[in-house]
């Protein structure tokens, strides 16, 4: 079974243009002439970069070059597809494109292994998240398995420029705590940041 | 076994089109000064093997620069490696060693024969035209697929981009002045001779030039560069195994 990478870094020929980058992977997985050329057009459209197809690399944005990079993984329609930190650096607008093409990607039947450091990514795009401490896996669940076993409220708690977060299984409980202290509270739906620092976070050696 | 070769080969043929004009430009400064400086400004009134000088030089600087230029595959290599990481993307690739080595070894020898067509015009220019038969081409080719492959060992084996240029300075560069290109080596000292014999390029110079005189040439440089050729393309093979591990 054929799978796909993408790596953190983009390594695109910056001096070849969009096209000729997706035909090269094309040539080097052995894909027919026509097959290719059907293919490239098929992915322009799926990334939105059909007016970029004779654009050198070089006058490309970094999301632009993302969208490519994750195109040419797809090239040799792979069964299982590896992502590794896929929007690091880019900005929030950027990044939200990526996730959607990702999720196009995964609705098209395509496995996806992703590894990120953005919790907020995993918990939009997976279906199911391993969390790794040095290198092991040390806990795997779906992301709503993760969070319903927090609670389903977070109250963020100033405490001396400290944040401390009590979870609640109800928003009533929540309210209760607050009561009558005095504080700046912040009330907020469990994320999976939240599972990731109660079961997680304790285990994360600070160095 | 050598299924992926032509893309391998076709990317830097791309990358070699877009950049045609800078690539032929630089590839026409070194040639055009020797053959002023050398050519017409010391070597007008020398003669040798009843040849005037230019018409010595011209061979020698075609073996000098295809050596050269099929050297500079290397740089490509590492520039996609080290900072395009290109690299990564071979080695997801179905392709097999041999493919990647061939398709960069033929790019080294395309460069080649670009610069020596490039060094024939130039000297066209200035009068200067001999035979170039089958004989001289094919030396060519040996000698470039001689230094392209030896580039892919190098450009599979340096750490960094700083690493290959010190190897051109210290193999390529002594091996340009040396290798019969500018002088007859018969001249110099036997001892001098029996060393700087040990070079491919001095073989591939004599050959050359022995071809555009409309000679002959020996069988020997064919199969001692065939030989040096094949043992560093099996070479880069390793190389570039290792270099993927």
């Amino acid at each position: 079974m054929q799978s796909g990478l993408v790596t953190q870094r983009i390594n695109l020929d910056n001096e070849l243009t969009v096209y000729e980058n997706l035909d090269i992977h094309g040539r080097l997985f052995h894909m027919p002439r026509k097959e290719r050329t059907k293919k490239i057009d098929e992915l322009l459209d799926y990334i939105e970069m059909r007016d970029c197809k004779k654009s050198p690399i070089k006058y490309l944005s970094g999301g632009m070059r993302r969208r490519v990079v994750t195109a040419r993984a797809m090239m040799h329609r792979p069964k299982i597809l590896f992502l590794d930190e896929p929007t690091v650096g880019l900005d929030p607008n950027i990044r939200r494109k990526i996730w959607s093409l990702i999720k196009k990607i995964q609705q098209g039947g395509t496995t996806i292994f992703l590894t990120t450091h953005y919790i907020e990514e995993a918990e939009f795009l997976a279906d199911r998240v391993a969390f790794l401490n040095e290198g092991k896996i040390v806990k795997i669940d779906t992301p709503q398995s993760f969070m319903d076993k927090i609670g389903k409220w977070a109250l963020d708690d100033m405490v001396n420029d400290n944040i401390e977060t009590i979870y609640f299984t109800n928003r009533d409980e929540a309210n209760n705590h607050i009561g009558s202290r005095k504080g700046s509270f912040t009330l907020r739906r469990v994320n999976l940041e939240d599972a990731f620092v109660s079961l997680i976070g304790k285990k994360v050696k600070d160095k | 076994m050598i299924r992926g070769w032509f893309a391998v080969y076709y990317r830097e043929l791309l990358i070699l089109r877009r950049k045609f004009f800078r690539q032929a430009a630089s590839m026409s400064v070194a040639p055009l000064l020797y053959l002023v400086a050398f050519g017409l400004g010391m070597g007008r009134n020398v003669t040798i093997d009843g040849h005037s000088y230019m018409e010595f030089l011209v061979p020698g600087l075609v073996a000098m620069t295809s050596m050269i230029q099929a050297f500079a595959i290397g740089v490509e290599i590492n520039v996609a490696r080290f900072y395009w990481h290109i690299f990564d993307e071979f080695q997801s690739a179905p392709i097999p060693n041999l493919a990647y080595v061939l398709g960069e070894a033929l790019a080294g020898i395309t460069r080649a024969l670009l610069s020596s067509t490039i060094i024939l015009i130039i000297s066209g220019l200035f009068g200067i035209v001999l035979s170039y038969n089958v004989f001289f081409w094919s030396i060519i080719i040996l000698n470039s697929f001689v230094f392209a492959s030896v580039a892919v060992c190098s450009a599979m084996l340096v750490r960094s981009h700083g690493d290959q240029a010190l190897l051109a300075n210290f193999i390529i560069t002594p091996m340009a002045f040396l290798g019969g290109t500018f002088f007859s080596v018969e001249n110099l000292p036997f001892w001098t001779q029996k060393l700087l014999n040990l070079l491919p390029l001095t073989h591939a110079s004599h050959a050359i030039r022995d071809a555009s005189y409309g000679r002959m040439p020996d069988i020997f440089p064919y199969l001692l560069l065939s030989g040096i050729g094949i043992i560093f393309f099996i070479a880069g093979i390793y190389c570039v195994s290792k270099a993927k591990n």
